[in-house]
C-alpha cells in the first residue's frame, strides 16, 4: 500500500488567470467558510457568539472583514472555524468559485447581470450572471467579486470571457455599449 | 416587469419564479370539510385585475413574497414577505 500524494486543485485551476481589453480575470482563494442560518429567532444569539470569536455579523447585502450576507436568514463566515451556534451551519469550503473582475468590471459585468451595478463598495448582490445565480460583491468601483457554485465555474468563466471579448471588440474601455 | 423584494430592492422579473395564488398560505383546518378543502386544493379566481400570488426570489435572497398586482395594468401594488402574512 503506498500513500497516493492528493493535490488541491482550485476551481479554476487552469482556466485562469486571463486578460481581455481593460478586464483582468483571476481567482480568489478564499479559504475556509461556513454558511450560517440561524433557527427562527436565533439571529441575536449567532450574532453575539460571533462577535465573541471576532467575527461581525454583516448587515443584509453587506460584507465585512470575515463574513458576507448570503442570503435571507444566511450569512457566510469566512474563517478556520466557527463556534457553537444555534442554526444550521453547513461547510462551504471548495464548494464555490470566486473570480475577481478588475478593470472595466462594471461594463463586463453589465452584460451580464439584471442589476445596477453602480452600488457603494462592500455591496453583496445575490443576482443572476447569465443564467448563472451569483453573488456579486463590490469591493471596489473597478473590482468586483463574482461567487458560483464550484460546479458551475466552467460556465461562469466563459460568460465572463465572452462578455468581455465583446466589450474588447467595442473597442474602447469606457464605451459602456 | 420588475418586482420590489424587500430584502433586496426592486429587482428583474427573470430573478424571480412564480409559484401561485397566495391562498397557499391560508391553508384550512384538517377537519373543514370537503367544501373548503376542494376549494383550497382545486378552485382558483382568474380576475382581470387584481390578484395576490406566491412569487420566489429564486435567484436572489431565497425569500418568499406575496406580490399584489393588476393583471390588466401589470402595476406591482404591494410586495410583502410571506412569512410575515402567515405569521
Amino acid at each position: 500500500m503506498s500513500v497516493v500524494d492528493l493535490n488541491a486543485k482550485s476551481a479554476c485551476a487552469g482556466l485562469l488567470p486571463v486578460t481581455i481589453g481593460g478586464v483582468a480575470l483571476t481567482e480568489v482563494e478564499v479559504g475556509r467558510m461556513w454558511s450560517v442560518s440561524p433557527f427562527a429567532g436565533a439571529g441575536k444569539a449567532c450574532e453575539t457568539a460571533l462577535e465573541k470569536v471576532g467575527v461581525a455579523w454583516p448587515k443584509v447585502g453587506e460584507r465585512n472583514t470575515h463574513a458576507a450576507w448570503f442570503g435571507l436568514d444566511q450569512v457566510m463566515v469566512f474563517a478556520d472555524t466557527v463556534p457553537d451556534l444555534p442554526a444550521a451551519v453547513t461547510d462551504q469550503s471548495d464548494a464555490w468559485a470566486v473570480v475577481l473582475v478588475s478593470g472595466d468590471a462594471q461594463a463586463v459585468l453589465a452584460r451580464l447581470v439584471p442589476v445596477d451595478l453602480r452600488v457603494p463598495d462592500s455591496t453583496v448582490l445575490r443576482t443572476l450572471v447569465g443564467h448563472m445565480t451569483a453573488h456579486v460583491t463590490c469591493l471596489a468601483q473597478d473590482q468586483f467579486e463574482v461567487m458560483v457554485m464550484r460546479s458551475m465555474t466552467e460556465t461562469l468563466v466563459h460568460d465572463l470571457t465572452t462578455a468581455a471579448e465583446a466589450l474588447a471588440a467595442r473597442g474602447a474601455s469606457g464605451g459602456h455599449i | 416587469m420588475r418586482i420590489n423584494c424587500p430584502v433586496c430592492g426592486e429587482r428583474d422579473r427573470r430573478e424571480f419564479y412564480y409559484v401561485g395564488d397566495a391562498v397557499a398560505l391560508d391553508r384550512p383546518d384538517r377537519e373543514a370539510g370537503l367544501d373548503a378543502w376542494d376549494s383550497y386544493v382545486h378552485l382558483r379566481d382568474n380576475p382581470a385585475g387584481m390578484t395576490r400570488d406566491l412569487w420566489h426570489h429564486e435567484a436572489g435572497c431565497g425569500a418568499w413574497l406575496v406580490v399584489t398586482r393588476d393583471t390588466v395594468t401589470h402595476v406591482v401594488s404591494d410586495v410583502v414577505l410571506a412569512r410575515e402574512v402567515a405569521r
